[in-house]
């Protein structure tokens, strides 16, 4: 293939580009969702598409880092470009907000962008519409934004999904225990539910307690079973596990009078993939989408790192992920304006001009 | 909970050849029979619990990646090569089999250069073991009859699949090193496994208790 003709059709990996009906029903969505943060008290905030990289490097996971595209600007600093809003955003706030004026809400709807393998089709993670409630230190912090989060994804259209519910808190013992490094393999095999890993990394632990960690870790369901569960282990795992168990039976508890908990699951494999997560966190999922559509969580000490000793909770939705999933025919409060435009009608220009006009003022989209 | 209708069946990947009537024959253990249409390659648990996708091996993680099937029964080494995490659920006592490295039966290893040849079709759990081991290797990747590389003179070594060593022996080559037990996982999506957990957890349950009954030495 000609040379010219091959880097026409090529799209860089980890970029993507979207037309017509697509990036209206996109522009869409993201006013519906950045109005929904509005109504909540939520004001925008735009982070720079490009950024120091050593202001970051070590807030990165080692697969986050592969995905970076990096480039050296003219005074051969290293830069990279936006892959994670949160990493952004939690520098920008960082550096301006003052103690007085917490709490702040914040949101944001912005591109990312990050290195995908040629076959990786599945992470279709370009566009990320999230908050940020800073300055909350509370479990109300925590219930503000799940309940924004269920909202949003209602206000999306998207329907079949729920969001597990898990806490970084359990993992804290085990890094004041074994290191911070033994606390990076267990979180993995956590995340992975891989439960031979999980015991050796163990290892130094009585049986009872490993066996407790373990069954806490494979748990997923109520926050009855959760109680059952927490009275079990609590002789074993002491007072900083039971805490921590303590605030998701709360937070479930708040959830249920709210009659939002049958969106909701407790998830003890959810401790958050990310070094900074500090205490409860959560993923949503959708029936037919092989990857979360939102994910978020409490993350105390992130913002510390950029000048601001400030509680820190959010959550990013991965607003493509849902949209592909979205019929607009079908969902809800669908999308109007995509079905086809209607022409005006009239022998001259003028007059179809006019009569457009007249039809546009009655709500209607129509062309020339 | 609004999630997917329970009487959906939950899906699986399995590969295409030998691994498939094995399969099969271990899942009716299990009371589980599937109706097969002719050439076709989606097959029905009678009951309308499972739903197998027959895709070829080295695609599998693909297919349970993207989620067009939830979970897939693949080798450890079709999963290492495919570079993608899965939930691995359950290890059948079936398939297992090894990666040997191996060379002709007449080659003197004190003619190895200073950096390893290898061909192999397994190329990142070769890079990988080897590097692994502080040992510079040079690659060379194949599609298949990797046996021939070292009897035509392309590598003194190979890095394959070794179940009984016929294939070797009737190339005059020999097995140097195990570098790893290769067994058959059940692999899931994570973001399935979320939605479906429940149904899941059951149905491992169901393996389980035939692997207790009748192979208590292999769990």
């Amino acid at each position: 293939m000609p040379k010219k003709k091959r880097s026409l059709l090529q799209i860089p990996q980890g970029t993507e580009s979207f037309y017509l009906e697509d990036a209206y029903r996109h522009r869409k969505l993201v006013e519906r969702v950045t109005e929904q943060f509005y109504r909540w008290g939520y004001l925008p905030v735009q982070t720079p598409i490009v950024d120091y990289y050593d202001s970051y490097r070590s807030l990165l996971t080692e697969n986050a880092d592969r995905g970076i595209y990096r480039l050296i600007d003219r005074d051969g600093e290293l830069l990279m470009l936006r892959s994670d809003v949160t990493l952004f955003l939690a520098k920008q706030m960082g550096m301006i907000l003052k103690s007085e004026e917490l709490p702040v809400r914040v949101y944001y709807a912005d591109t990312i962008l990050r290195h995908e393998a040629a076959d990786d089709i599945s992470q279709n993670e370009f566009f990320q519409a999230g908050i940020e409630l800073i300055g909350r230190e509370e479990l109300e912090g925590e219930l503000e934004v799940l309940g924004l989060l269920q909202e949003t994804l209602a206000t999306l259209g998207a329907r079949n999904t729920v969001t597990h519910v898990g806490t970084r808190k359990l993992t804290a013992g085990i890094r004041a225990r074994l290191g911070e490094s033994a606390e990076r393999r267990l979180v993995h095999a956590v995340i992975m539910r891989r439960e031979e890993e999980l015991a050796e990394i163990l290892a130094d632990y009585s049986t009872k307690q490993r066996e407790a960690y373990l069954s806490l870790f494979r748990y997923i369901g109520n926050a009855s079973g959760l109680r059952v569960l927490r009275e079990t282990v609590a002789k074993e795992l002491g007072e900083e596990v039971t805490s921590a168990l303590l605030e998701i039976e709360h937070v479930f508890a708040v959830l249920e009078e709210l009659n939002l908990v049958d969106c909701f699951r407790v998830d003890l494999s959810e401790v958050g993939n990310q070094p900074y997560h500090s205490g409860m966190v959560f993923q949503s999922y959708m029936h037919n989408v092989a990857q979360p559509i939102a994910s978020g969580g409490r993350y105390d000490g992130l913002l510390a790192r950029f000048g601001l000793d400030a509680p820190s909770v959010g959550f990013a939705c991965m607003l493509r992920r849902v949209e592909e999933q979205l019929d607009a025919r079908t969902q809800p409060g669908q999308i109007s304006g995509i079905e086809p435009f209607a022409t005006a009608q009239g022998e001259s220009f003028v007059e179809r001009f006019r009569t457009a006009r007249q039809a546009r003022g009655q709500g209607e989209s129509i062309v020339l | 909970m609004n999630t997917t209708p329970a009487t959906e069946p939950l899906t699986m990947a399995v590969p295409k050849g030998r691994l498939l009537d094995q399969t099969i024959e271990f899942f009716e253990s299990c009371g589980l029979s599937f109706s097969f249409e002719k050439r076709s390659l989606v097959a029905h648990e009678t009951s309308g619990l499972l739903k197998l996708i027959l895709v070829k091996n080295s695609d599998l993680p693909v297919y349970v990646k993207h989620g067009i099937a939830g979970m897939g029964i693949s080798g450890e080494d079709t999963l290492y090569e495919s570079g993608t995490e899965f939930y691995q659920l359950y290890t059948f006592n079936f398939g297992a089999t090894h990666m040997c490295l191996c060379c002709r039966e007449d080659y003197d290893p004190s003619m190895d250069q200073r950096q390893l040849a290898v061909a192999t079709k397994f190329t990142r759990f070769a890079r990988d073991y080897f590097h692994g081991q502080g040992i510079p290797v040079e690659i060379i990747r194949l599609g298949g009859s990797v046996e021939l590389a070292p009897v035509l003179g392309l590598a003194p070594y190979i890095v394959d699949l070794v179940e009984t060593g016929s294939t070797l022996r009737a190339n005059k080559l020999k097995v140097t090193k195990t570098l790893a037990e290769i067994q058959v996982r059940l692999i899931c999506n994570p973001a399935y496994y979320k939605l479906h957990f429940d149904r899941i957890n059951a149905f491992i349950t169901r393996l389980q208790g035939i692997t207790t009954l009748e192979m208590p030495k292999n769990e």
